[in-house]
């Protein structure tokens, strides 16, 4: 058998191999593990060829050579390298303070067409306060909701909502205190606040520790690979969605309010 | 003499020594050290258990490791021994003859009791 050393193709994502496909569920749960840790996308790549080649050699399923895929991920996670990126819990924290900024700010643009001054009481601020700690935990909650999504996804969903109608139903039930500024003023500086809130999260998400996608160290398959141009826009998505919401709910404030 | 399948607990103790003894015949990659190993009589090493270890060896460069494509299979990850991995090796190789000497010799003097306390209880019997 020949073969050839120090093998320089272009990265190509695990998602896009066979064998992954193939066993997706055992290896979503690996990666999913080992993103949680912070592990660098391409040192997960490497791990995950590592399993695909050891497997596609003797023929066994992932399940029965390397076991449960979280056991494994932490096991060999352990005695690796502890080269670290930021990643999710950055993400988490930009992305609460994002939805926290656009729901205070869409209520001034509310307040700031009908010319009320903001108010908040301490049920309200108790249940922006339930809102942040449910994203802030989201990353802590992934594990769960991967193994059971319905469950958990339903219990989060009803933790949310249940903070969204409780804050509705209680204004004006109790007395509120009147924030000292301006409706206009708020919903302007909140605006700016999730824009560079956006754009931290998007710097994130590209990533300054350049591509850090799962990519596999493993011979490329036939597919053409656009993961690398394709992750600037993928990232796009995300980071843009909340401004989008707020500027979306903005107008429809200005127009039918 | 029975022989079967070591306790897996004796194996943990002396399986990175054993993973290095295989590296030291030449750049290797993970099925193929689990198979020498299988040939020696250890068993079948699953890949849970190896590449943790092998993954120990990287992390304290023990030894290198280099992606290679071959004719068959999406590619292979080898592991060629460093100097210091040579030099682990060689200390450990020192240090299991003199362990398994000391158990020898130690198993050895018990059996001899064993035997001699046996066969006092039947003479007095």
């Amino acid at each position: 058998m020949s073969e050839s050393p120090g093998v320089q193709a272009a990265p190509q994502e695990v998602w896009e191999r066979p064998f992954v496909r193939a066993h997706q569920e055992w290896c979503s749960a690996f990666v999913l593990e080992l993103r949680l840790r912070d592990v660098p996308g391409p040192v997960i790549g490497e791990r995950l060829g590592e399993v695909e080649g050891h497997c596609t050699e003797t023929g066994e399923p992932p399940s029965a050579a390397f076991g449960d895929p979280t056991d494994y991920a932490r096991e060999i996670d352990a005695e690796s390298s502890p080269e670290r990126v930021s990643g999710v819990w950055t993400i988490a924290a930009l992305g609460a303070g994002q939805v926290l900024a656009m729901l205070v700010g869409t209520a001034a643009i509310r307040n700031w067409v009908s010319g009320e001054p903001l108010t908040y009481n301490l049920v309200q601020l108790g249940c922006l306060a339930v809102v942040a700690a449910a994203l802030l935990c989201l990353p802590r909650v992934l594990r769960p909701l991967f193994a059971h999504p319905w469950v958990v996804g339903a219990a989060l969903f009803a933790v949310v909502t249940a903070a969204g109608v409780g804050a509705a139903a209680a204004s004006g039930t109790s007395s509120a205190t009147v924030v000292p500024v301006s409706p206009a003023v708020i919903a302007i500086v909140l605006f700016m606040v999730v824009l560079a809130l956006s754009w931290l999260e998007y710097r994130e998400l590209t990533g300054d520790s350049a591509d850090d996608l799962v990519t596999s160290p493993l011979a490329p398959e036939p597919r053409a690979n656009r993961a690398a141009q394709r992750s600037g826009w993928i990232a796009l998505v995300p980071a843009l969605m909340i401004p989008t919401y707020y500027l979306a709910v903005g107008i429809i404030f200005w127009v039918f309010g | 003499m029975p022989t079967g399948p070591q306790p897996s607990e004796w194996l943990r103790g002396v399986l990175e020594l054993c993973v290095l003894r295989v590296m030291a015949d030449g750049p290797t990659y993970g099925y193929a050290i689990a198979g020498r190993l299988a040939d020696a009589g250890f068993g079948d090493i699953k890949g849970g258990t190896l590449y943790p270890l092998l993954a120990r060896l990287e992390k304290n460069e023990l030894v290198i490791v280099d992606w290679r494509t071959g004719d068959t299979g999406p590619g292979r990850k080898y592991f060629t021994l460093t100097d210091a991995g040579r030099a682990e090796l060689e200390h450990g190789l020192t240090r299991w003859e003199a362990f398994s000497a000391r158990v020898g010799v130690h198993l050895a003097a018990g059996g001899d009791a064993f035997v001699h306390s046996t066969h006092s209880s039947r003479s007095s019997a």
